[in-house]
């Protein structure tokens, strides 16, 4: 009898065993089968336990969508390392951040990327940076530094990989916290590939899907789909961003793209088209949703003008990876819902006290299952404060901190946050960190950051900013401010000068008399560009 | 001239004046100067600016990736437009 592989890099051990030369991976000119995917990944998992990577510890993939990240996250796994991907996107005061709170030791990142405006300055002496682009020699800057194309190379000695169990740790993922700094989400091997398999359950995947991949392997659902994709032996397209909507486009085209994973912000720039791609996109067989809330009037126009296509409305948040979906064929009747937990997963909506709420009322949403995170990386307390005991000593459920109801027929209705987390092209963003980012430049007192709401991006963020009496603020020095300390989608859309910023009673923010104002005002015209 | 207008929006609204390093031949997307978004409102300047009209099937790489490849996008614009 064969078992299935329990560990995420064995399931693609296992698919280039069966089907080696097979195109795995496409990304732009190169396309990279299911072997070379397993042998390059092998071999640098190899280089990696020489260069003195131990079990658990983590490495830092800081790359775009690209064969050089996939090679990255299985070597790491296959050589019993925890990986962390984070977007060159992000500039170095982030990175650092993470790479002190994480305690990695190596990053794999770009030439041109440690060469940037702000040049990077390593928060230790031990960190190892491997190159994957340029010459072969390492930068006068970093002389000790690798070359990631030798590394992925056949050695001529042979390394130890160690022994892992399922429980053992294969990610985190870093998302925007309310301190002012990221917090890394803990998943176990057991963790990826329990989700994995429940969202390929639902959403039929079989090995002649395709999958187009526009979303940042940063982001779990970007990350999901490669590693689903080596589970069910498809193959996929990668692509850096969703930059070009005529070269997207043309990719479905001509690979004959069968899944494709969206956001809001990518049907919004597809309805937006003068015509519709209609043609284009024929080859579709799927199209999901998730990171943001689907608007209804998408899910219409997209019934309409590709009635053959099938629109999953999903629902998630990076602790548990995935909570539900809603089975397509209810999309017509339902479409303002995201369905039904998805299998091997069980959720629950209850009132302040903790007490479930009749069908129909509003309540936290709980979540329960194989999928649901560790905890928080190195912050035991706000792990104790996500979780509530469950039947036995370890059986946990997941507060996820989002407003739901559930209707009579169990089908579940996103209403809105408990705290003041926003989600802006798919991403999400604690305000209060952006807040607490900007407060840190000289001269300012306090800043307050608002949702305002965007036509393409859901919402994006304004900021209220007061300075120092005496002080002149500029506000083109915020912006700089905010683009050498903010990843790119955190940064504020829309920046306001005050004198001071409107106090409630017992002296903290008046947030309602701040967005009251924006509807007097009509800020939506005050952009950045026409300013 | 139509590259000092494009580099000096680039400029301005994407690196905010500090993009020392912004080469007219370098890509938008691959330095991570803009995204998606940022190449709808390039398009949106380039067709108030220069009165053209930017079609959906001319939203590529090739057209747009670099501040030398949108001038001359907006060069050949107007030139059939003549």
């Amino acid at each position: 009898m064969q078992f299935d592989p329990v560990l995420v890099h064995d399931w693609l051990s296992r698919t280039a065993r069966r089907q080696p030369d097979k195109i795995a991976l496409i990304s732009r000119d190169q396309r990279l089968s299911y072997r070379e995917v397993e042998e390059k990944s092998a071999n640098l998992a190899a280089a990696l336990v020489l260069m003195g990577l131990k079990r658990g510890e983590r490495v830092i993939i800081c790359l775009d969508n690209s064969p050089e990240a996939v090679i990255s996250i299985y070597g790491v796994l296959k050589a019993g390392g925890v990986f962390i991907i984070l977007e060159p996107k992000s500039p170095w005061p982030v990175i650092n951040s993470i790479i002190e709170d994480s305690g990695a030791r190596i990053i794999i990142t770009y030439r041109r990327k440690l060469f940037q405006k702000e040049a990077f300055e390593p928060p230790s002496e031990d960190l190892q940076i491997i190159i994957v682009d340029g010459s072969q020699s390492p930068p006068r800057t970093f002389p000790k530094a690798l070359n990631f194309a030798g590394l992925t190379e056949k050695l001529s000695v042979d390394a130890h990989l160690p022994r892992l169990l399922e429980n053992d740790l294969a990610c985190l993922i870093y998302t925007s916290g309310s301190t002012g700094k990221p917090k890394g989400i803990i998943c176990t091997h057991h963790n990826v590939v329990t989700a994995a398999r429940s969202i390929i359950q639902y959403l039929g995947n079989t090995s002649d899907d395709i999958i187009l991949d526009v979303l940042p392997l940063s982001f779990d659902y970007g990350l999901y789909q490669v590693l689903m994709c080596f589970m069910f032996g498809g193959t996929v397209v990668l692509e850096p961003s969703f930059g070009y909507i005529q070269d997207i486009l043309a990719a479905i085209e001509k690979e004959k793209v069968t899944g494709f994973p969206i956001i809001p912000s990518i049907s919004a720039m597809l309805l937006k088209l003068k015509k519709f791609p209609d043609k284009q996109l024929r080859s579709l067989r799927y199209i999901t949703n998730t990171g943001a809330a689907w608007p209804v009037s998408h899910i219409r126009q997209l019934r309409q003008l590709l009635p053959d296509v099938r629109l999953f409305s999903m629902y998630g948040l990076s602790e548990c990876k995935r909570v539900s979906y809603l089975p397509p064929d209810l999309i017509d009747k339902y479409p303002d819902s995201v369905g039904i937990p998805m299998p091997n997963l069980e959720v629950m909506v209850v009132d302040r006290r903790g007490q479930p709420v009749p069908p129909g009322k509003p309540g936290q949403l709980l979540v329960r299952g194989p999928t649901v995170m560790q905890g928080y990386w190195r912050d035991r307390k706000l792990t104790k404060r996500v979780f509530r005991r469950g039947r036995y000593p370890e059986d946990r459920w997941l507060h996820t901190g989002d407003l739901f109801r559930q209707d009579e027929n169990g089908l579940l209705y996103f209403l809105g946050r408990r705290d003041r987390q926003i989600k802006s092209y798919g991403h999400r963003i604690n305000l209060a960190e952006v807040e607490k980012v900007i407060a840190a430049l000289d001269g300012i007192v306090e800043a307050a950051a608002v949702p305002i709401p965007d036509e393409i991006g859901g919402v994006v963020i304004g900021i209220f900013v007061a300075g120092r009496k005496g002080t002149k603020l500029d506000e083109n020095l915020i912006r700089q401010h905010c683009q050498q300390n903010l990843e790119p989608y955190k940064m504020p859309r829309h920046i306001w000068l005050m004198d001071s910023l409107p106090k409630t009673p017992n002296g903290k923010i008046n947030y309602k008399k701040l967005m009251a104002s924006l509807k007097k005002d009509k800020p939506g015209k005050k952009s950045i560009p026409q300013e | 001239m139509i590259k000092d207008e494009v580099r000096k929006f680039i400029l301005e609204k994407f690196l905010f004046n500090c993009g020392d390093q912004l080469d007219d031949e370098m890509s938008l997307i691959d330095t991570n100067t803009v995204d998606s978004v940022g190449i709808l409102e390039i398009v949106g300047f380039i067709e108030n600016r220069f009165r053209i009209k930017v079609e959906d099937e001319e939203l590529t790489a090739e057209n747009l990736d670099s501040i030398n490849k949108i001038t001359r996008f907006v060069e050949r614009k107007l030139g059939a437009q003549g």
